[in-house]
């Protein structure tokens, strides 16, 4: 009984265009993901160009698709050869409201993805209302402007990706016929006179692709028949090397979790869920292996993710503001683990687990914003991998270093204000000891990381300094922790004024990580990304609160009547006229 | 405060050691650098870099205003060269025989040799850039910031007597306070009026401002930007006996000096950046920039040039992050033009120079710091964990 209702459903959704979503075999898709492409001056994996492609128009790597999920690779694909069916797919997403009544367009929710379908109706509007704002400078455009402007963007990219043939005059897959040329060519230049027989029979192969689109197994055949061709072309080139290793990176999943770094983020957060239930059980031995074993997985595979994308890239590992958020989590988990064991108070060790599994949602957030390939070709300033391992390294070190030790102080100021072991004075002297450990290395870090960055650009542009802002970030970093130490050196700050100082530290940090890139001066300077400003004020205004809070909780201790000093602490870390408790 | 030395000085000479060596005036330093990095910092986005750094950086004071408040502030000069006199002096006070203090002086003594080399390079390093077509050659570079006015005599045999007069001769000359200059052996005075440091030359039009001064029907029209015009102003030439003159506008953008004749003699009148000449010349022999492929991303750009001296001829490559060093000078390759041309055009190279006496200091001071800070820190570390262990039970 339940067949004809089933066969009346299929033909109605088949007749919308959305039912037939997985029309391709999975090894017709693998063959299109390892197509090498050559797109942003780099070869990839087709697989990748359409990740990123996808991430920029709709802000997610998979798109849904009636009871299915389809990789970015099958959407793709559809978009390339099967463009009345893709039309129909949700991908366009739309944060702001303003947009969808300026283009005069019913919306469903607030924020909310609509299909090209959804979309075509207003096309004149989009077009005209985008030309208008282009015409203005960007800082005076307002949000949902610039909302429309993408939009209009990602849309006129979609529509050619769904030109219709197949790509053919949009996506670079054929590689030249002259070995000393670097250019890669469309199969429709490739078509045309001069570029030579290699390069024109495999595009006639694509053609032949293309023309195969409503046939599956003909379709599959032919994709199959060209990715095979197109790799032996470019492995005579040597340049089929690492799309594989690439191709491999993105997709390796665990129960539909990708590895690289959704797994791993489930991983840290499950490992802070142990620390929390051993807070509860704090005489158990078992703390001393569980949780630094359940964060040993989540940091392999972050380490494992960073020494990948080395290998894939033949760069050091960090060389974009996306790769400073993978070494920063990893370099604090892994400082975090030092810290602990010499501190061993499970302060450090709790907060590792939080902190990588922040620093990976920062950074999943940051690629789905910026919704650019991750691994860029470099800019010839940047092509020296001598001073991107050394001062990028021990500056990005510098920054986990600071945020690590300002995590650990948060601790302090919420032991101060829960009034957490008030009887055990030497569990605060032990953290402020921690914090200030992780300060001194990060001090170490930054100052050599901004001289290094100095000869760096004294070997570029021919001056050491240029009091430029990325530069002045970095100096703010070393000056506030040279005053940290000295005015406990000079016995002005004692605990809290460490920690609170740390608090302000890991602002600082911030201001020289995302802060300068968002001022729109200067050499370094990205642009102003309205995610990167709105998350900074978030944080800013967060950790005013927590400041406030710990001052508060030290004039709450002050106004207090002195308690009978205990035993002094070791004579580890005397400021000159230390006080307990002060 | 750690024990000093007594060294025999007077009560107020000891206090004023005390003063200069203090950790307190230590963290004062720190904190006010801190306070004008972040506004020079800050500011930039409306002033430009150049202005900043005059202002915050390169000074011995500042106001800044917190509303309607100018708030006085210490300037970066002051501050680095009290914090050069803050490091040395403390560390004479707090020198301890121990030597586990060495890694913290090795770090101390980095620092100062930086700030050394930092103000030597401020003193005595001249930089600019050199701007040279592929056959092109050049024996000198002109400065980044600093300009001249120049009255070249054009003779009849081809050749060019220049005189120049730097900016800073002429630089508060602005309307109704002109700059009267009478260099030797010219036929005339020339008074130099009206000067800007960002202008840019305007045809005089129904909406232009009623009482700007005008000569052949151009203004001179202050931009808001640093960065936007060029330095420029209006030259009389008076001739001394006959009390004719002549008017014209001079600009550094110019594409062409004002001609002029006067005294019987042709004369080119310009404004142009200052020329530092070098010991060798340089001659541009080929430009390659490299795009990423199928992109307009700079991959790679490099310059062949000869170092021409005297009579030897030199090959040399100059690219990115690979100067060319010679008799003190280093040349960078700095970037190219024009940015927008079309594949096959002729393109020029701009190549920064620099000489820079203290040039290595950075990197000696660099590994000075690492070294000392990396052993005081491992050593601490050390104590730390030797006490952590005869402490748990």
């Amino acid at each position: 009984m339940k067949t004809p209702l089933i066969l009346v459903a299929c033909t109605i959704a088949s007749l919308a265009g959305v039912g037939e979503a997985r029309a391709f075999e999975p090894a017709t898709v693998r063959a299109f993901e390892s197509l090498a492409i050559q797109d942003g001056g780099r070869l990839k994996p087709l697989a990748t160009y359409a990740r990123f492609t996808l991430l920029r128009l709709s802000g997610r790597t998979t798109v849904p698709a009636g009871e299915e999920t389809l990789s970015a690779t099958e959407w793709l694909v559809d978009c390339l050869f099967r463009p009345q069916v893709a039309a129909g797919y949700k991908v366009f997403l739309v944060d702001d409201p303003e947009v969808m009544d300026a283009l005069g367009l019913r919306r469903t929710a607030k924020r909310d993805r609509y299909s090209y379908n959804d979309l075509r109706p207003a096309r004149a509007a989009l077009l005209e209302l985008a030309r208008q704002y282009a015409g203005q400078p960007p800082e005076n455009r307002e949000h949902s402007e610039t909302q429309l402007l993408r939009l209009a963007e990602n849309f006129l990219e979609y529509e050619a990706l769904t030109a219709g043939d197949g790509g053919a005059a949009r996506l670079a897959l054929v590689p030249p016929g002259n070995p000393a040329r670097t250019d890669w060519l469309t199969p429709a230049e490739a078509l045309q006179g001069g570029a030579g027989e290699e390069p024109a029979r495999l595009a006639a192969q694509f053609a032949e692709l293309a023309a195969a689109a409503e046939d599956p197994a003909r379709f599959g055949t032919a994709a199959r028949a060209f990715a095979s061709a197109a790799r032996t072309a470019a492995g005579a080139r040597g340049q089929d090397g690492r799309v594989a290793l690439e191709v491999w990176y993105y997709r390796l999943q665990v129960l539909g979790v990708p590895v690289f770094y959704g797994l791993a983020r489930a991983l840290y957060m499950l490992a802070f869920l142990a620390a929390a239930l051993f807070w509860l059980r704090p005489r158990s031995r078992a703390t001393t292996w569980v949780v630094p074993g359940l964060l040993a997985a989540p940091t392999l595979i972050l380490a494992a993710g960073i020494a990948l994308r080395c290998v894939i890239r033949q760069r050091p590992p960090v060389t974009t503001l996306y790769e400073t958020i993978l070494f920063v989590t990893v370099s604090a988990v892994v400082v975090a683990l030092a810290a602990e064991w010499a501190t061993r108070r499970r302060v450090a060790l709790s907060l590792a687990p939080v902190i990588g599994a922040l620093g990976l949602f920062l950074a999943g957030k940051h690629e789905a914003i910026e919704g650019v390939d991750t691994m860029p070709a470099l800019v010839a300033v940047l092509d020296t991998n001598f001073w991107l391992s050394t001062h990028v390294t021990t500056i990005t070190l510098g920054y986990a270093a600071g945020l690590l030790a300002a995590a650990i102080a948060h601790v302090f100021v919420a032991a101060k204000l829960l009034g957490l072991k008030r009887d055990e004075p030497e569990f605060y002297a032990a953290v402020t000891r921690t914090v200030y450990g992780v300060l001194c290395f990060g001090l170490l870090f930054s100052t050599v990381g901004t001289v290094l960055g100095g000869i760096w650009a004294a070997e570029s542009w021919g001056r050491f300094w240029g009091w430029d802002p990325k530069e002045n970030g970095a100096l703010l970093i070393v000056l506030w922790g040279l005053l940290i130490v000295h005015a406990r050196l000079g016995g002005y700050i004692r605990d809290y004024g460490i920690n609170l100082a740390a608090l302000v530290g890991g602002m600082v940090v911030a201001f020289s990580w995302f802060g300068v890139n968002l001022l729109g001066v200067g050499l370094h300077s990205y642009g102003f990304t309205n995610g990167a400003f709105t998350g900074l004020v978030i944080f800013y205004g967060l950790e005013t609160v927590v400041l406030l809070a710990g001052f508060a909780a030290w004039l709450w201790e002050e106004l207090l009547p002195a308690p009978v000093a205990p035993e002094p602490s070791r004579a580890d870390v005397p400021a000159p006229a230390a006080r307990m408790g002060g | 405060m750690d024990t000093l030395r007594t060294t025999g000085l007077s009560g107020l000479s000891t206090a004023l050691f005390r003063g200069l060596a203090s950790y307190a005036l230590s963290c004062a330093l720190f904190f006010f650098l801190f306070v004008l990095t972040l506004l020079g910092t800050l500011e930039q986005i409306d002033r430009g870099l150049y202005a900043t750094q005059q202002k915050y950086f390169e000074s011995l004071w500042t106001l800044h205003s917190v509303g309607p408040i100018p708030v006085p502030l210490p300037g970066g000069r002051l501050i680095l060269g009290l914090l050069f006199v803050n490091l040395l002096l403390g560390a004479v006070a707090h020198i301890r025989r121990d030597w586990r203090r060495i890694g913290i002086l090795m770090a101390h003594a980095g620092i100062l040799l930086l700030l050394a080399g930092v103000f030597v390079a401020y003193r005595y390093s001249v930089d600019g850039r050199m701007v040279l077509y592929e056959g092109q050659q050049s024996d000198f570079f002109e400065s980044d910031r600093d300009w001249e006015l120049v009255v070249a005599e054009l003779r009849p045999d081809g050749t060019r007597l220049e005189r120049v007069v730097p900016a800073a001769r002429f630089e508060a000359a602005r309307d109704g306070r002109p700059v009267v200059l009478a260099p030797d052996g010219l036929p005339f005075e020339v008074e130099i009026a009206g000067y800007g440091a960002s202008v840019v030359p305007q045809p005089a039009a129904a909406d232009s401002p009623p009482h700007a001064r005008t000569v052949d029907g151009f203004y001179l029209q202050a931009q808001g930007q640093p960065d936007a015009g060029a330095p420029g102003a209006f030259v009389t030439l008076r001739d001394a006996g006959t009390g004719e003159q002549r008017e014209g506008i001079v600009w550094g953008r110019a594409t062409a000096p004002w001609r002029v004749q006067a005294g019987g003699r042709e004369w080119a009148v310009d404004l142009r950046r200052v020329r530092r000449p070098m010991p060798f010349a340089l001659e541009l022999d080929r430009f390659h920039r490299e795009l990423h492929p199928r992109t307009d991303l700079p991959k790679s750009f490099e310059s062949e040039v000869v170092k021409v001296d005297g009579a030897t001829r030199r090959p040399a490559r100059i690219t990115m992050n690979e100067p060319l060093r010679y008799k003190g000078f280093t040349v960078y390759q700095a970037s190219w033009g024009p940015q927008d041309a079309p594949p096959g055009a002729r393109l020029f190279s701009v190549l920064a120079v620099a000489r820079n006496p203290a040039e290595r200091v950075p990197l000696y001071a660099c590994l000075i710091i690492a070294c000392g800070l990396t052993l005081h820190f491992t050593i601490r570390l050390l104590r730390h964990l030797k006490v952590q262990g005869s402490n748990t039970p």
